[in-house]
């Protein structure tokens, strides 16, 4: 028995195990080839790579490049991309230490720079004193850069020897940084060396005043002033008026030292503007005379300040649609100008005044545009003493929502068809539009002019539960919005319902069916069994006996009922068969041949599944005749 | 010695709930895979973009609210497909194309679009990670798509080739100057071959949607998503919409498909009739087989004689048995 309990599960095993084998060699070990092949590789995988050093000589002679060229500002964006190339992490700390030093002599030289920019700025105009604190401070970041520069020159050797990098070329890059840097020092001392030579010149001065002191715009205006050296008139110098820090005008130093000058003035609308005078010493006098600049003289200056008004204008526009505005420029003067522009989305055109200076304007919104706010401008142009103006306003573009009444229903049959309905329209206007319904991984499109239906069928293949209906509206016209709509609709699935259903209902009956029939045939068995003998043993003998022949059983105990009562012989619960047949044979007389052909097979019935034929009829037989005997 | 003649249905049964079991839970290991948890897989794109995998020629997904991602055709690209994503861009929706093999260029033909994937390998021997076969993308031109990336990884690239003025095309990124085209294979710039910068990344308005083009299938593997500003990037050309796979341009090996009925059938068991009846037949079987114990407990006939007869003689009671066991046979 064990032997052949063991032989079942080592041959159970194998059946698991050989497929299972056969599933892994075919998911892990074959190689299934595609008729087009994908191309990537595993980075963490790649062997890493250096830059080739003919690249890398590029990436930092770059910045050298802009450095030298003197546009400090672009350094760090150069050096950016050498930032970016591949360095592997244990080269990374060399570049990161070049980048660093690169960035540092670039920003000491661009502050120097602009420190020797605004010192010759002042010295320009005799200011020295007040320029050589700069030149102080310019000197410290050209020595700074000096040292950097050195540091620099050493970290380029360590960066040469790491990436095989030629040396000949960066070493080139490095004598010009340091022929730059000496050219700044040197314009740094030429500076110190004009303060100084300014120190050694003859004081000089300027001072200025204009008439009027209000002025139309572009209006005429008199400049007087004085140019004095050491108290002295200086006469027959140049000097340069300075309208608002940008237009220049000359005028030439009397005998007196004094000089006048009528200058148109530009047309700036501002309410003040600044005039200066400057003395610039030419030739001889630059070894003689300090440059000086005058004080600062203001002047009111009037114009004319259109206003542009908006009278007429929607609250909201509609995309693909014309609007019109209406509106009037407010001047306190006849305005010179016929036109106006007006921008609107990406579109300019000018717009012809009337006499009273109003206009009007039809303008179209382009129908693609998202909704939203957007500027609509009035541009009048500067003419003269009129000021340009301008108006801004913005304009809300927004599309005409679309109010729906939709029918759909909240459940369907799968397998059937549902059909879902409705209406659309904008405000009062009806329209046509596309309708698209989505259902169940199926698309429906209809096209419609106010009212739709769609009718969606319902996939058999679709379980019970609930799936979502979305509706698009999308309009023809630019000018009303798109719909969305979505429902859920519950789908029963009749056919998954029955089946499911179906299925439990014969598994529940199969199963209980058996235990009930199991229970009425052991009930029938107890009722048999208790024509005779006491309940326990009648029980046990049924039970032993084939279902098949337990009637014979049945026709065993009727006769031995009515053997008991022929005789008067019970048959006690300790008697066999075969001794109640031999106490009761002889007083059963001829009629014992019937009882012990019955008990014959009772016998056959207990001990024996198979009984043949004739034994059966005959105990048949026998019974009958013994129930006529008795 | 007569064998148990259920065994090998037992065997056989056991042996596909085992497979099924273990197609589903061992991770797949094919290119692209959404559930392959290895460098050449989407797992870590899935986890950021939880997409729905369908096939386009079979599902139409909602083009106002969702992104199509066909990503590194495996099998030729049918007609109907392109037709399908034709029909999905045209409706609204947004298709992002990535490819470096060419393959998907017959789908371009059919929109007719003028760009085309050049197919030979691009390599940059200055801006890359690791190898030259792994290039850094740096040069953006689009504020919208490219906002807050500083750079892209890509895998083995190819180039994009942009034939005269094409309506409605921007073209969002390039590889550097140091880029070259490597026809020869030989994995070297050679003499002739054409060096960069190269577009590598196009955006064209089609219809009411748009059609995204990259030049590498692999920006969005697990093996590169982390490089750079890829998850970025993703995020970016997502804008809000749900993302959804075309997987049927991949070509599936025995595990997957064998992986998907799996989950299919899950997928059908875990509907709501089935769920309930399939709770409803477990109790059932459960009942019947503690039944069948109960009675298999019983069942051992001289036992049962002897609990009732205990005066009875076992030996007899047992060759009985024999006897009868014998002249049954």
């Amino acid at each position: 028995m064990n032997l052949k309990r063991n032989l079942n599960i080592i041959i159970l095993i194998l059946i698991i195990i050989l497929p299972l084998i056969t599933f892994l060699m075919i998911s892990y070990f074959m190689y299934i080839p595609t008729p087009l092949k994908i191309i990537h590789v595993n980075p963490s995988t790649e062997a890493s790579r250096l830059p080739p050093p003919k690249h890398l000589v590029q990436l930092i002679l770059n910045p050298f490049a802009v450095m030298l060229g003197g546009n400090f500002s672009k350094v760090p964006l150069e050096l950016r991309a050498l930032e970016l190339a591949y360095i592997p992490s244990n080269l990374r700390y060399i570049i990161d230490r070049f980048i660093q030093l690169m960035n540092d002599v670039s920003n000491h030289l661009d502050s120097a720079d602009k420190l020797m920019d605004n010192a010759e700025e002042l010295i320009g105009v005799g200011r020295g004193v007040e320029a050589k604190p700069l030149l102080m401070e310019a000197s410290m970041e050209l020595a700074s850069a000096n040292l950097t520069c050195r540091e620099l020159r050493m970290a380029l050797g360590e960066l040469t020897r790491s990436f095989n990098i030629p040396y000949y070329d960066v070493y080139l890059k490095l004598n010009e940084l340091d022929n730059l840097i000496n050219n700044m020092y040197r314009r740094m001392m030429s500076l110190l060396d004009r303060i100084e030579g300014q120190g050694k010149l003859i004081e000089t001065s300027i001072s200025i005043d204009a008439e009027p002191k209000t002025s139309w715009t572009g209006g005429r205006i008199t400049v007087r002033g004085i140019l004095y050296a050491s108290s002295e008139p200086l006469p027959n110098r140049n000097v340069t008026v300075i309208v608002e820090g940008l237009k220049t005008f000359k005028a030439i130093t009397c005998g007196d030292g004094s000089f006048e000058t009528k200058i148109d003035l530009p047309y700036i609308y501002k309410p003040t503007i600044t005039i200066q005078a400057k003395y610039t010493p030419m030739g001889i006098d630059s070894e003689k005379y300090k440059p000086s600049i005058s004080n600062k003289v203001e002047i009111n200056l009037m114009y004319i300040e259109p206003k542009i008004k908006i009278i007429q204008i929607p609250e909201t526009v509609l995309p693909g649609k014309t609007f019109e505005i209406k509106g009037n420029i407010i001047s306190a003067e006849q305005i010179p100008y016929g036109e106006i522009k007006v921008s609107w989305i990406n579109q300019a055109f000018n717009v012809k005044l009337g006499d009273d200076g109003f206009f009007e304007a039809t303008l179209y919104t382009p129908g693609e545009i998202p909704d939203g706010r957007y500027f609509l401008t009035v541009e009048a142009p500067a003419s003269s003493v009129f000021a340009p103006a301008k108006e801004a306003l913005s304009v809300m573009v927004k599309r005409m929502p679309i109010s729906l009444s939709i029918d759909i229903p909240s459940s369907t049959l799968a397998g059937l068809s549902t059909t879902i309905s409705g209406s659309f329209k904008a405000g009062e206007e009806y329209f046509n539009a596309t309708v698209k319904a989505y259902f169940a991984g199926n698309e429906y499109t209809v096209e419609s002019s106010g009212s739709f239906t769609i009718t969606l069928s319902i996939p058999i293949t679709i379980p019970s539960g609930y799936q979502t209906v979305k509706l698009y509206i999308t309009p023809r016209n630019p000018w009303i919005s798109e719909a969305t709509y979505e429902k859920n609709i519950l789908v029963v699935n009749p056919l998954t319902i029955i089946a499911s259903i179906a299925i439990t209902v014969i598994l529940t009956i199969k199963t209980f069916r058996g235990r009930l029939i199991t229970t009425k045939q052991t009930m029938e068995a107890e009722r048999i069994v208790e024509y005779g003998r006491g309940g326990e043993v009648r029980r046990v003998e049924v039970e032993f006996t084939p279902k098949e022949y337990r009637w014979l059983i049945d026709l065993y105990w009727e006769a031995v009922e009515i053997v008991s009562k022929m005789t008067g012989i019970a048959m006690e619960p300790h008697m066999t068969m075969r001794e109640y047949l031999s106490a009761t044979a002889s007083k059963l007389g001829k009629l014992s041949w019937c009882f012990e052909t019955l008990t014959s097979a009772a016998e056959r019935a207990l001990y024996s599944t198979k009984i043949p034929e004739p034994i059966i009829s005959k105990a048949k037989d026998a019974l009958e005749d013994l129930r006529r005997g008795a | 010695m007569k064998l148990n003649p259920k065994l090998p249905l037992i065997g056989v049964l056991t042996a596909i709930a085992i497979i099924a079991l273990a197609s589903t839970l061992l991770p797949p290991q094919e290119d692209f895979n959404p559930s392959n948890p290895y460098w050449n897989g989407l797992m870590e794109f899935t986890k950021i973009a939880s997409p729905s995998i369908i096939d386009a020629t079979t599902y139409k997904p909602d083009p106002k609210t969702t992104i199509l991602f066909v990503i590194g055709p495996s099998i030729n690209i049918t007609e109907s497909r392109v037709e399908a994503w034709r029909r999905y861009v045209e409706d609204g929706g947004i298709l992002v194309l990535m490819d470096e093999t060419g393959s998907i260029n017959h789908a371009l033909e059919i929109f007719n679009i003028k760009v085309r994937v050049n197919g030979h390998v691009m390599l940059d021997p200055v801006f890359y990670y690791n190898s030259w076969r792994i290039p850094k993308i740096t040069d953006f031109r689009d504020d919208k798509l490219m906002g807050g990336i500083r750079e892209i990884a890509m895998d083995i690239p190819s180039i994009l080739e942009v034939a005269g003025e094409v309506r409605g095309l921007r073209i969002l990124a390039y590889s550097s100057s140091f880029s070259f085209l490597d026809l020869d294979g030989n994995g070297e710039p050679s003499t002739g071959e054409p060096s960069g910068p190269f577009p590598v990344a196009v955006e064209v308005k089609y219809g009411g949607g748009s059609i995204l083009l990259f030049s590498d299938s692999s920006i969005f593997i697990n093996g590169v998503i982390g490089l750079g500003d890829n998850i970025q990037l993703l995020k970016n050309i997502m804008g809000g919409r749900v993302a959804v796979i075309d997987s049927g341009v991949w070509l599936k090996t025995p595990q997957s498909k064998l992986r998907e009925y799996v989950l299919t059938v899950y997928k059908v068991i875990s509907t709501t009739e089935i769920k309930y009846s399939l709770i409803l037949v477990t109790v059932i079987l459960i009942y019947m087989l503690t039944g069948r114990v109960g009675v298999a407990e019983v069942r051992d006939e001289v036992e049962e004689l002897m609990s009732k007869h205990p005066d009875w003689d076992r030996r007899t009671l047992e060759m009985l048995r024999e006897a009868r066991g014998r002249y049954e046979q």
